[in-house]
């Protein structure tokens, strides 16, 4: 096509007109049909022509609505061109490689659309799936103390008071400064997500006997009949961390701590919650464990752990 | 006269790719040549796009040395198959035309001298 053809106004207003008057046909069909008049235009005007000439060439054309109404009425719409293929009707028609890979420009180009388009809905509906599942986790219910529960050492069991008052329960066990005490409870995972206790919060209710007597071990149990049934006997028992209780089942938590603190006659102290760390789905968060009643141990501290121990000097 | 020229351009398409491939403007050049034969050369390409789609006609592009690409249009077996079956039938067709038009001109010819005398 001559640079002429192109720059010349004339047919530039008519190839902008005849593109808008073949905008109701297919577009391969319109992108032929818009291609050969191009290059009828490019041959049959000269470099040198002049406005006339070139208007005497663009009459004879005939106007562009014409020329649609030409290729509408009695041209069949073909499928192919519709969805943008506008493939060779036969072996023979061999296309200029430009409008070749204007067409194959034009099938990746849905291709492609259609991919993103696929590929972010599926995004968009895995992170809607991820979003709801971690509200779901966010919101689960926390781990619920309750059921069988003891003093883990026998001395503190032979020793343990226990008292109610207005609906308060507490345990009480003589302190044994500088030794190991604690005690076990049952906790039942009421959601729907495994609940893995990691270890205890450090932000949260913890300390037992003491401020320097913060919990020194926790444990799950591991799966155990008489347990996983609220039984009271641990014997046997193998308490893990981080320790696994599935969806609606119980399992035994294990809190023992080194009593590194002295109480005078009449003092005491402990706590009746515990926090923990505690992965739920794909969510870790601060669970704060009711556990039923009060665990404490109370003064005056006694023994040699009293006398010999820095902690009551 | 519009219609009858329509039903025919076809077959004269076909006629002028059978002597031999043609790109578009020396196609409709030869067409105009014939006088009264083409109302406007835009018709042209909507006719070749038919007559392609249709398999009486393929083309191909030329990017001869010196010269610009080129769609070059040729005439299929099947279209040169078409062109025969309407050469046939368009001499029939053309001689009934004739002899009917010739008849009924006729009487009118014969009834105006009537009146004259």
């Amino acid at each position: 096509m001559s640079a002429f053809a192109l720059d010349n106004p004339l047919v530039r207003e008519y190839v902008r007109e005849l593109d808008a008057a073949l905008v109701r046909l297919p577009a391969g069909q319109a992108s032929e049909l818009r291609e050969q008049i191009i290059a009828h235009i490019a041959d049959a005007v000269p470099p040198d022509a002049t406005d006339e000439q070139v208007a005497a060439v663009l009459a004879r054309l005939g106007s562009p609505a014409e020329l649609a109404a030409e290729a509408t009425a009695s041209t069949p719409v073909r499928a192919a061109d519709e969805a943008g293929l506008g493939g060779p009707q036969d072996d023979t028609d061999v296309r200029p490689p430009g409008r070749a890979r204007s067409a194959l420009r034009t099938w990746w180009f849905w291709v492609t659309a259609c991919a993103i388009v696929a590929v972010v809905a599926l995004v968009a509906v895995m992170a809607l799936a991820a979003a709801s599942k971690r509200h779901a986790a966010e919101t689960a219910p926390v781990l619920l103390g309750g059921g069988a529960m003891s003093w883990w050492y026998p001395q503190d069991r032979a020793h343990e008071v226990d008292t109610s008052v207005d609906g308060a329960s507490q345990s009480t066990v003589p302190i044994r400064s500088g030794q190991w005490q604690g005690f076990v409870i049952d906790l039942f995972n009421r959601s729907h997500y495994t609940q893995t206790v990691l270890g205890v919060a450090s932000n949260g209710p913890s300390a037992f006997a003491g401020a320097g007597g913060n919990v020194g071990i926790i444990g799950v149990s591991t799966p155990n009949r008489e347990v996983d049934m609220g039984g009271g006997s641990y014997t046997g028992v193998k308490f893990v961390l981080p320790g696994v209780i599935p969806p609606h089942q119980l399992r035994a938590l294990r809190v023992l701590w080194i009593s590194n603190t002295c109480l005078d006659r009449g003092s005491y102290e402990g706590n009746d919650e515990i926090a923990l760390r505690v992965r739920v789905g794909p969510i870790t968060r601060t669970e704060v464990v009711w556990l039923t009643q009060g665990w404490f141990v109370t003064g005056p501290s006694t023994g040699k752990y009293a006398v010999t121990s820095s902690w009551c000097r | 006269m519009t219609e009858l020229r329509r039903g025919v351009l076809g077959p004269c398409v076909l006629a002028l790719l059978s002597v031999r491939p043609r790109f578009g403007l020396e196609l409709v050049r030869d067409l105009a040549a014939a006088d009264g034969l083409l109302t406007s050369d835009g018709t042209v390409y909507p006719l070749l796009n038919r007559l392609r789609d249709a398999g009486l006609v393929t083309s191909e592009w030329r990017d001869d040395e010196g010269e610009r690409a080129r769609r070059y249009y040729s005439i299929t077996a099947a279209g040169q198959e078409s062109l025969a079956e309407f050469r046939s039938g368009w001499t029939h067709f053309a001689a009934t035309v004739a002899s009917v038009l010739g008849a009924a001109s006729a009487p009118v010819a014969t009834a105006g001298k009537g009146r004259e005398q």
